[in-house]
């Protein structure tokens, strides 16, 4: 079983975001930050590239794979 | 929940509601294989069971392989959260403007019935092209932001529901089925209530579908007229008049009560009118169960009062035929 986890909350509070804000910003809905956020959806490439240059940090910084 | 069942109606509105519905319509397509596989089975000669299934028995099958397919569609949706598709229309101004349109358009079509009563049918089907074509119209602009299937489907095929299930986008999806019953039920019951009052004046087809003399009827089970109630410009030699009267038991060797009966005037002396009768309807009570006749092309001649003729008919009123054929 493998699966991808994010620290999507930490760095999202860090900048003191809201998700309403963080799903603006990324282009996505509220709904997909939750399911980020609570590892029950899978970003595509794209997305955690987004996600990783709004927090400036490596995409293996936000999000890890778990096998 | 079930108010995703409409899911093939959403433009995803990110990536992960695209994987989501991207599923749905893989669910539904199996579905949709499955079931014209099945259907294929019972009727194709491959499968050795040719069943031969009647077009509308076709059509429902293949409507229940829609519905399976939209319900298979939405077991990948019913979990996930999507988001509020919205619709383009401004509140209910937007459906006031609709209702005047209807309003308008029913009563304009009322008008024939005091100025050209030769035109009703004509009217009536004026006025039913109105509701469906704006209906139409307000389906289609409130209905942008769904996917192009969907609103064709709702556009051209349930536009009054469509208006009626948009009308409060928000509310429960119970409210919104109400809404859409109230709508779709009330398009048909608002001209029938403001119509059915003034029907007195003109009545619609005098339709009798009931068995025939045998050995006098012509095979024909509907007569599409117009009676004129008001006798506008009085009683002229040569109209065609529907009248009551007791029909001649003689000529039918049946007894008949409850009759209307259709003729050519003659001649108009004083009060006296004779009427060459053309066509009854009736009740008849010949030992058996009282049932509903029609008795033409049995002419005789009938000498009535003025006040025993109720209307002027109009037998060729443009579209009647075509409407009640």
């Amino acid at each position: 079983m493998s699966e991808i986890q994010s620290k999507l909350k930490d760095f999202r509070a860090k900048l003191d975001l809201t998700q309403e804000e963080l799903a603006q910003k990324l282009g996505v809905t509220r709904q997909t930050i939750i399911a980020l956020e609570q590892a029950k959806y899978q970003p595509s490439l794209e997305l955690a590239w987004r996600c990783s240059r709004l927090f400036r940090v490596p995409i293996e910084d936000v999000f890890s794979f778990i096998n | 929940m079930l108010k995703k069942f409409l899911w093939f109606s959403r433009h995803p509105a990110d990536e992960r509601e695209a994987v989501i519905l991207s599923a749905a319509y893989q669910r539904a397509l199996t579905a949709t294989w499955a079931g014209l596989g099945l259907f294929l089975f019972f009727v194709s000669p491959l499968s050795g069971v040719m069943r031969s299934v009647g077009l509308d028995h076709a059509v429902v099958l293949l409507e229940a392989v829609l519905f399976a397919s939209m319900f298979a569609g939405w077991t990948a949706v019913r979990r996930e959260h999507l988001e509020f598709v919205p619709v383009s229309h401004k509140g209910r101004l937007a459906f006031w403007n609709l209702a005047l349109i209807w309003l308008a358009a029913t009563f304009a079509g009322m008008l024939p019935i005091f100025v050209a009563p030769r035109l009703f049918y004509v009217s009536i089907f004026g006025v039913f092209v109105v509701y469906v074509l704006s209906a139409m119209v307000w389906a289609a602009n409130w209905t942008k932001s769904y996917t192009l299937h969907s609103r064709i489907l709702a556009t051209f095929l349930l536009p009054f529901q469509t208006v009626g299930f948009l009308l409060e986008p928000k509310a429960g999806l119970a409210r919104r089925m109400l809404l859409t019953l109230v709508l779709t039920v009330g398009v048909i019951g608002v001209p029938l209530a403001i119509w059915v009052p003034f029907m007195n004046n003109v009545a619609s087809a005098s339709g009798f579908s009931g068995p025939i003399v045998p050995g006098i009827g012509d095979g024909l089970g509907f007569h599409p007229i117009i009676a004129d109630y008001r006798l506008v410009g009085g009683l002229q030699e040569g109209d065609i008049v529907e009248f009551g009267s007791y029909y001649p038991e003689s000529n039918v060797k049946m007894q008949m009560h409850d009759n209307f009966l259709y003729g050519r005037v003659n001649s108009i002396t004083g009060d006296s009118v004779s009427v060459e009768v053309e066509d009854a309807h009736g009740t008849s009570s010949d030992g058996r169960e009282p049932d509903i006749i029609r008795i033409i092309d049995d002419h005789h001649t009938q000498e009535v009062s003025r006040g025993d003729i109720f209307a002027k008919v109009i037998l060729d009123a443009p579209l009647s035929h075509w409407l009640y054929r």
